[in-house]
């Protein structure tokens, strides 16, 4: 009311003296989240000697104005300086609203590479571009490993999948640019299809903390960002060229940035990887070639009062499997194990031969956000993602060049977010989402579909709360809840269906019945809620803890559902089970922090019970004989399982050149029902290292780490078997964990200026110094040969 | 600025709404699709194993042994494996696998088809008995001169039992050796791995 006042005041004084160069021109200046006046902005006019500052009640006032446009300048301590013209048109008012909290409330980077959790409460760790920019020619899965508690599920070493407090697949959830990979995460050898090259900046969050993502996080969630940009007119970019000795591999990565004042912005990277045959330190790991070619396009606006985005990446692996690793029954697998050396071992080559997988993800992404005064901020987006999977196998009768596993998933997602940030120190979010997918299974193949078709729906929305109740004490918390079904389309052999009394249990499943086989259509609905509270509180600069709990729920994936028939690797059939039920964790987490000017610290600790926990076992059907050999089976049971350890980083600055670093973790997993150790549970680890850096040396760094990764002395021994054979003797099985080992690696860089504002950084790095021989537990091809040999790398990194 | 909130509102619904209707139509066309999915058809399983001796000394003196997947699940059940026949003592016998998937003959279209694909597979055999045997010469050859061991000569030991006879075909072994007419090889990779009991007998006794 107040406001029409002062308005038709002005109005009618411009009428009185219009003409002159007499007009008066009032403005007030409020904080745009919260409307709160902003006092001491500085306004010019620019071109004139005009000049004011705001008061108390954030008003200012310019005399003696001719009828004219002005260009007028707001600037203020802490928010982003705003211009803006103004038509002076006999006494003129004008609303202006600044934002005072621009770094609290996201959207751009003030600081090119500055730090931005996604948590408040949560077990989060940030790895920013420097550090990944190491990875380069490596995986997201290599990457995430500087976390401590994250390990891998390897493959070789191109198939490699995050693991974090020993959890992986699909306990994991990994964003892209804000939108959830979705690319058959559920199987071991699938990689998750991110090119590490296009991330800028990578979080760790273990346990389900961030619900806005998810709640079936019961691993964590790994949020990959392709960077922030800067409001400013700027042109820039990094070239990153990359070459290693080992599998005489090389890469290339470019990324180019377009940025303007205005807010719009262009980025473009590529990368290409390619490397042919690893070595282990005693011969060549035949068939381990890779070929990557990765691409991502953005292009958006990003004003602080809303913005879009645009958004496409593609990544392409073409990753061959260790030759030797295809084998044939469990027969087999119990020679491989036992040779000293895996059978196939040929001249090094490039050639990616089958066994192979090609892999293509597209993913398209519009988003669109608007902030609100008063308010705070929504956003809408959809995503399509369009996940292509063909595994090739050693076939017959040139059917090599067909793939044995044709996939094609296909995910639509739309949701919607709000941000209530009005109040800085209560904030609420909530969302909505619905997601579509798609699998297609095509028939071409000549082999049974490993997963079937399907139709998933999911719909979710979640509420969130951060509460700052003290300088020292935050909280937050948050609800979520989840709907999901799957509508299936599965061939059934008939005896397979009948053994596992599935005729008596769902005889209304079968839509159609043909010679050996039935047609059915499962369709399968989950309800989960989770949930997560939390506090920070902080004594001082240099301690901090954090608590935390999170309840979060995961439905079963298609394989743990539909899986039924040979896995080769493993010589194995596994079966998958209809009637799993979703598994429910429960999770308590501590953090102590501490930073000092010398000294940083940070121990994690972890309970998570997991119930109806998921996961493949040998089955009471023991071993079966088929037309290739004996084979074991493995089902998929549910039972209660726990995890718990403590992860423990530490650093020390000894001298301004000297730097010791240390990272360990250690984990346990048992499975109470059966009473037994989990199958595949990191061992201990711990990683030492000393740095020497020194900045006058053009930011020389040299440094030695130690890789120490102890036996597994806990490993379901019931799990081994014993074949027996006819008129032979038993063939046993012994799948016990490898040795522990000791590694050590040696990295050193150094940064040239080059000509105005561009750099050349030069890194030089050995790996597996002393080309030690080791298998690592967690690495499924351990069975049929040794690790990676010495390997010496080199990258240079322009930027420019 | 309260007209513009609700402008604002307005505008965001419509959008949203627009959103949801045509996620609803997205949605919905994926979904109302009728196509059941087609069987896929088992190229390269092995449904149907036969393996075939006659006397030299009387062709219509013949031992049978027979593996028939009637269920096709790929597994060996017990009542699926049949033995038509007894060796004699002493006598010889020319042996001949086949292999089948379903009506199709798997060895003629899948390992007989040509050169590269003999060369890629490897009969062994195994016994409990006092078989001796060797590779017939119309046996075919692979390239590095190993006999492929489809068609085996068998000379039955001169005293009589039961005992097995075990058949594995390797795929891809890296190598192979047929001098002992059974022949070995170090591959990891079996597509049959089957035995079968199999009586001696002597017919004099």
């Amino acid at each position: 009311m107040k406001n029409i006042f002062l308005i038709l005041f002005i109005l009618l004084s411009g009428f009185i003296y219009g003409q002159n160069c007499n007009n008066i021109f009032i403005g007030e200046i409020t904080d745009f989240h919260n409307s709160a006046p902003l006092e001491n902005a500085t306004i010019k006019l620019i071109g004139t000697n005009k000049i004011t500052i705001s008061d108390k009640k954030g008003k200012f006032t310019f005399e003696d104005l001719c009828n004219s446009t002005y260009n007028v300048e707001v600037s203020h301590l802490g928010c982003e300086t705003e211009t803006f013209k103004i038509t002076v048109s006999g006494n003129t008012f004008k609303a202006i609203s600044l934002e005072h909290h621009i770094e609290e409330l996201d959207a751009v980077a003030v600081k090119s590479n500055g730090v931005k959790k996604t948590t408040v409460t949560a077990q989060e760790t940030v790895l920013k571009s420097e550090t990944l920019v190491r990875y380069s020619n490596l995986s997201l899965g290599d990457a995430l490993k500087e976390v401590p508690g994250v390990s891998s599920i390897n493959t070789g070493n191109a198939i490699v999948k995050p693991m974090i407090n020993g959890l992986h697949s699909s306990r994991i959830l990994i964003m892209n640019n804000n939108v959830r990979l979705q690319d058959q995460e559920w199987g071991i050898e699938h990689a998750p299809n991110i090119d590490i090259n296009s991330a800028n900046q990578i979080s760790v969050i273990k346990g389900s903390g961030a619900l806005a993502y998810g709640g079936d996080a019961i691993g964590g969630v790994v949020v990959v960002n392709p960077g922030r940009f800067i409001r400013k007119d700027t042109l820039y970019g990094r070239t990153i060229l990359g070459s290693q000795t080992n599998g005489r591999g090389y890469n290339i990565s470019s990324t180019l940035n377009k940025n303007y004042e205005s807010g719009w912005f262009a980025q473009i990277q590529g990368s290409y990887k390619r490397n042919g045959d690893f070595k282990a330190p005693d011969y060549n790991l035949t068939n381990t070639g890779l070929d990557s070619k990765g691409f991502t396009a953005r292009f958006g606006k990003n004003k602080f009062e809303s913005g879009f985005e645009l958004y496409y990446s593609y990544l392409d692996n073409e990753i061959g499997i260790l030759r030797a690793a295809h084998i044939g029954n469990i027969k087999n697998l119990a020679t491989s194990i036992n040779a000293p050396e895996p059978i196939f071992i040929d001249d090094f080559s490039y050639d990616i031969n089958p066994p192979k997988q090609e892999v293509t993800h597209h993913l398209y992404k519009a988003s669109y956000y608007k902030r609100i005064k008063n308010f705070g901020k929504v956003d809408v987006q959809y995503d399509y993602q369009n996940n292509h999977r063909f595994e090739f196998d050693i076939r017959r009768g040139g059917r090599s060049v067909i793939p044995a596993i044709d996939l094609k998933l296909q995910t639509h997602t739309i949701s919607a977010n709000a941000k209530k940030d009005k109040n800085l120190e209560r904030k609420y979010s909530f969302g909505l989402l619905a997601r579509y997918q798609n699998n297609f299974a095509n028939p071409d193949t000549g082999v049974r579909r490993l997963i079937p078709d399907y139709d998933k729906y999911d719909y979710g929305g979640y509420i969130t709360a951060e509460w700052k109740l003290s300088d020292h004490l935050i909280a937050d918390a948050g609800l979520r809840y989840d709907f999901s079904r799957i509508d299936a389309l599965k061939f059934y052999r008939t005896s397979a269906w009948e053994d596992r009394g599935y005729d008596l249990l769902f005889p209304n499943l079968v839509i159609e019945t043909l010679r050996n086989q039935v047609l059915t259509n499962p369709v399968l609905d989950f309800h989960n809620v989770s949930g997560a509270l939390g506090v920070k509180y902080r004594f001082n600069d240099n301690h901090y803890i954090l608590g935390n709990y999170t309840l979060s729920s995961r439905p079963p994936n298609p394989s743990e559902l539909f899986s039924d028939g040979l896995h080769h690797s493993a010589a194995r059939i596994e079966i998958g089970d209809l009637r799993i039920d979703s598994e429910r964790s429960n999770r308590v987490s501590a953090t102590y922090g501490y930073s000092g000017s010398k000294l940083n610290i940070q121990l994690e600790s972890y309970y998570n019970q997991i119930n109806n926990f998921i996961y493949i076992v040998p089955s009471p059907l023991g071993i079966v004989p088929l037309i290739r050999g004996p084979f074991p089976i493995w089902e998929y049971v549910q039972t209660d399982a726990r995890f718990f350890g403590i992860d423990f980083s530490a650093n020390y600055q000894m001298s301004p050149y000297w730097n010791l670093n240390h990272k360990s973790s250690f984990i346990k997993g048992y499975d109470k029902i059966a009473d037994l150790p989990l199958i595949d549970i990191p061992p201990f680890t711990t990683l030492n290292g000393i740095r020497y850096s020194n900045s006058n040396w053009n930011n020389f760094t040299a440094s030695l780490q130690s890789e120490w990764v102890f036996e597994q002395n806990e490993f379901p021994l019931e799990f081994n078997y014993t074949v027996p054979i006819a008129n032979e003797d038993d063939i046993n099985v012994d799948l016990s964990p490898p040795p522990g080992y000791h590694l050590m690696h040696f990295q050193s860089e150094i940064t040239l200026p080059m000509f105005k504002q561009s750099s050349l950084n030069i890194r030089f790095s050995v790996d597996n110094i002393f080309n030690t021989n080791y298998r690592n537990y967690l690495n499924r091809l351990r069975f049929f040969a040794d690790d990676l040999g010495r390997n010496f790398r080199i990258q240079l990194q322009l930027n420019y | 600025m309260k007209t513009n909130f609700l402008n604002f509102k307005t505008m965001k619904s419509i959008k949203f709404y627009a959103m949801a209707v045509i996620a609803v139509a997205m949605l919905a066309s994926c979904s109302d699709d009728d196509n059941t999915p087609d069987p896929v058809e088992e190229e390269e399983a092995i449904t149907k194993l036969v393996l075939t001796f006659v006397n030299q000394a009387d062709d219509t003196d013949t031992v049978v042994l027979t593996w028939d997947d009637a269920d096709g699940d790929e597994e060996v059940d017990a009542g699926e494996k049949t033995v038509e026949g007894e060796f004699n003592t002493g006598d010889v016998y020319d042996a001949t696998i086949g292999l089948f998937n379903e009506d199709e003959d798997f060895l003629d279209e899948d390992i007989l088809a040509n050169q590269a694909s003999i060369d890629a597979h490897f009969f062994t055999y195994a016994t409990t008995l006092g078989f001796t045997m060797e590779r017939a010469s119309n046996d075919d050859t692979r390239s590095d001169n190993n006999k492929l061991g489809v068609k085996t000569i068998w000379t039955a030991g001169s005293t009589g039992g039961t005992g097995s006879i075990t058949i594995q075909l390797f795929h891809e072994s890296p190598t192979v050796d047929d001098s002992n007419g059974f022949g070995t090889a170090a591959g990891t990779d079996t597509d049959v791995d089957i035995f079968f009991d199999v009586t001696i007998s002597d017919p004099t006794s």
